[in-house]
């Protein structure tokens, strides 16, 4: 058996070979790197049972795969996790080689191909990252390929290639999905595999004192003990961080939002920084140049340290060399990582045009009324305030009286007969002044962000349209819900429609809090704690959502999300004689998509403590108890084994 | 560490053999935990959306009596929101009707319980009949001939609103008992 089928003489080959100076921790690196290797292509299998790549459903099977499915979680933790400790394992291994001087002759190869396989990482954590569509997937993905973009004459091609086309879309995600499962991967092993040959070919460096190289000792089984004590350690704080620091779920991608400002990965953060250094004509040398310029500098490291000294204090040169390129990467994503991205100097310019406006010491009393009685409930000014109501920006501008404007505030269906706004007859003579002023005031106004595009777009469908406010710039609202509710039971939920789409989607609650605060706070609140007034319903107030009514609520977050779903989606009208305010179909009417819906969702759920994430099927706490009892067990094992082992001093 | 040869030779094992105990105890510890999640995930079973869920149809009054003026059943449409796995898909369903009075209704299942085929409406010979094996029913679901092991499948139904709801069900065909195999 043995002769025709050689298994153990290829495992003896394997296993024997002799360390100079004896097995060491250094040296565990390497084996580190293929272990982690191997889990990512385990939990990588292993999420196919559930992944689809298609923009539709990507983001919901994953969200599945996490919340519903046992243990998804923790094989979708150990992938996203595994991959971070990857990047970490590449870096220290490269340099614990460099130090130790084992990329000199005869292992010139050895370190080529493993700069070939750092790259292959690099493209396998960018693609990877594209997987789930969500939005920080969507955007790196966005930005990585328009970098590709950048490089000089085959840019665009090469652009279009990755992308399947000009624009980002499904073709995308194909690409990206046969780059991370089939090519790339099988490129990996091929480089492993030459990397591991070449390596044994010469064998282990061991240390560069000759006096220590004298010493030998055996891979099998001292190294490979020492291996699979720092293997079982990683894996230890993969399911640690997996339980305790879970990636985040950014929400679906969503290619209409400008909200979001995508920032890399930690581990592409310093290339994301280098690139701020250059910008218009420069910007390729940021793009291509320094990336290039770094690869290349891998690649000719065993051509400029040729010397066969191998005592790091004998090379200073070289030594000063790598740490200067060290803390170039370094400092760099350090830097990144704390600053901000472009895109938020519109909200700095918006402060800075606000200072320069100042308000008279009656129109600034005039603003307190303003916020007191809550006008920016639907009105808008300098782009904050709801939209129910004409924006007040410019009301200084229109040529309006004082007394039109009093008038307007205390009974506006004077001036326009079908005017939903109520008579603010509580107001004093003295605040009605001041509020005056303030409307009257100089407003600055706002850079208009592209997010606000996003709204009433669709709202241009006849019926849609109410013009309710004749002689001044006609407001398109969407359609209305012409349900009316009077108490949230099962049975009067259910005549406002069907939870839709959104209802399923585990959204992002970071977004879904700004999309609160442009959509939803004029009317629910801040932070949905409610006190908005709303005449004419029988509450007189819009229902607060922070703690919302008892029968929406659900510890469950789908059941949870489905109640309010219902609302978001389809409106309602508050019951009363004639309510002021009334809730908007945001899903019917496309003023919101799924997506931002679903944000939403997840925000209010947060605001009443319940977890729209909420994992279904298996306890991460539990695991990670039974993880650290099983370890104890082993490791103790081992402990009381030690004590029995022969000391070699004493023979 | 002075050991007595003598007394604990036995006990005293070889640094060889700590560092071989120590890498199988390892490769235990891992292979279980990891194990655990790889196991579980494909095997255990998974808990599915429920699809039993009442399906609006029309409003009561929209449907005309099946037996005057003439003996004629209805056939419904309706879209049903199915949910599988990550998946939410909307379908185009349909059922046959038919109204007895004001609010007696009886709805059947479109499916021949014989094969599987959708049968129709004989307006001449005021029957079911199944084009496929040529299994013939009554307005009220009973085999009058033909190969069919049972009559046809009546599902549930209620009335809320005023409105026609069904709980859409599928059986199994080819025998003479009623088994639900999905929603």
């Amino acid at each position: 058996m043995h002769k025709r089928l050689p298994i153990n003489a290829v495992l003896q080959s394997g296993l024997n070979e002799e360390i100079p100076g004896g097995s060491s921790l250094f040296f565990t690196l390497g084996s580190a790197l293929l272990f982690v290797f191997v889990l990512q292509v385990i939990t990588g299998i292993w999420q196919l049972f559930y992944y689809v790549p298609t923009v539709d459903h990507a983001y919901n099977s994953l969200s599945y795969l996490r919340i519903s499915v046992p243990y998804g979680w923790l094989i979708q933790g150990i992938h996203y996790w595994g991959a971070n400790i990857m990047a970490v394992l590449v870096g220290l291994h490269m340099i614990r080689v460099f130090i130790w001087g084992a990329h000199k002759k005869p292992r010139e190869l050895t370190w080529i191909m493993g700069v070939f396989l750092l790259l292959i990482v690099v493209g396998l954590i960018f693609t990877g990252a594209a997987l789930p569509w969500d939005e920080r997937g969507y955007w790196a993905a966005e930005v990585g390929t328009s970098i590709a973009g950048t490089v000089p004459f085959i840019g665009k091609g090469l652009a279009y290639l990755l992308r399947g086309g000009i624009e980002m879309g499904q073709l995308t995600l194909s690409r990206f999905f046969v780059l991370h499962t089939v090519i790339l991967p099988v490129i990996v092993m091929i480089f492993i595999g030459i990397h591991i040959s070449a390596f044994r070919q010469y064998g282990s460096v061991g240390p560069w004192q000759e006096s220590k190289r004298q010493k030998k000792g055996d891979f099998w089984p001292d190294q490979i003990a020492k291996d699979m004590i720092v293997s079982a350690l990683i894996l230890f704080l993969i399911i640690a961080l997996s339980v305790y620091s879970p990636p985040p779920f950014t929400g679906p991608a969503d290619p209409l939002d400008s909200s979001f400002q995508p920032k890399p990965e930690w581990n592409f953060l310093f290339l994301y920084q280098t690139l701020k250094e250059f910008t218009g004509s420069l910007e390729s040398i940021g793009t291509v140049g320094i990336p290039t310029l770094i690869i290349l500098l891998l690649l000719i490291v065993p051509f400029i340290d040729r010397k066969q000294e191998r005592n790091p204090l004998k090379r200073p040169a070289m030594m000063i060399g790598g740490f200067i390129f060290a803390s170039f990467i370094l400092i760099f994503t350090i830097v990144g990582y704390n600053s901000k991205p472009a895109g938020s100097q519109s909200s700095k310019m918006i402060v800075k045009t606000k200072k320069i406006i100042k308000l008279s010491p009656s129109a600034l009393k005039g603003k307190t009324v303003y916020q007191l009685y809550a006008c920016f409930g639907c009105h808008k000014i300098s782009g904050k305030g709801g939209k129910i109501g004409p924006d007040l920006t410019d009301e200084s501008q229109k040529g309006r009286s004082r007394e039109w404007i009093t008038t307007q505030i205390s009974n506006s269906k004077e001036h326009f007969p079908e005017s939903i706004m109520p008579p603010f007859t509580s107001l004093s003579n003295q605040q009605l002044n001041n509020l005056t002023d303030f409307i009257l005031s100089r407003h600055p106004q706002t850079i208009s962000s592209p997010n606000n595009m996003t709204l009433h777009t669709d709202s241009s469908s006849n019926n849609g349209v109410q013009s309710n406010l004749k002689g001044q710039s006609q407001i398109k609202r969407p359609v209305l819900a012409s349900t009316t509710i009077t108490a949230n039971t099962f049975k009067q939920l259910k005549k406002l429609g069907p939870p839709e789409e959104a209802s399923g989607i585990i959204g992002n609650v970071v977004h879904g809090s700004m999309l609160f605060k442009r959509q939803c706070e004029s009317c629910h609140g801040v932070d949905g704690k409610g006190g908005i007034t709303n005449p004419g319903s029988l509450t007189g107030q819009v229902p607060a959502l922070n703690p919302i009514n008892k029968k929406l609520y659900s510890e469950n977050p789908k059941i949870f999300a489905e109640n309010i779903d219902r609302f978001i989606q389809h409106g309602s009208v508050p019951a009363g004689a004639n309510p002021a305010l009334k809730m908007i179909n945001y899903g019917d009417s496309y003023a919101l998509t799924q997506q931002e819906i679903a944000d939403l969702e997840a925000f209010i759920l947060n605001l009443n403590a319940v977890n729209r994430a909420q994992i279904e099927a298996s306890n991460p706490v539990h695991f990670f108890k039974l993880t650290v009892w099983v370890y104890a067990s082993a490791f103790l094992l081992i402990i009381i084994f030690s004590f029995f082992v022969k000391n070699k001093k004493t023979e | 560490m002075k050991v007595d040869n003598n007394a604990n030779e036995n006990k005293i094992i070889s640094r060889r053999r700590f560092f071989k105990v120590t890498s199988i105890t390892l490769t235990a510890t891992i292979s279980f935990i990891l194990g655990i999640p790889l196991v579980e995930s494909v095997t255990s079973k998974v808990k599915k959306a429920s699809n039993k869920v009442f399906s609006r149809l029309v409003p009561v009054k929209l449907i005309p009596n099946s037996f005057t003026p003439v003996k004629k059943p209805g056939k419904l449409h309706f879209n049903k929101i199915e949910k599988d796995a990550f998946l939410r898909t909307e379908k185009s369903e349909d059922v046959w009707v038919v109204k007895k009075s004001v609010e007696e209704f009886t709805v059947f299942s479109p499916i021949c319980p014989h094969l599987g085929c959708r049968y129709n409406w004989n307006e001449e010979q005021k029957l079911f009949i199944c084009p496929c094996h040529n299994s013939i029913f009554t307005i009220g679901g009973k085999v009058v001939s033909g190969p069919a092991p049972r009559g046809l499948d009546t599902l549930p139904t209620k009335i809320e609103d005023k409105a026609l709801y069904v709980l859409y069900k599928e059986f199994e065909v080819g025998i003479p008992q009623k088994i639900v195999i999905g929603y």
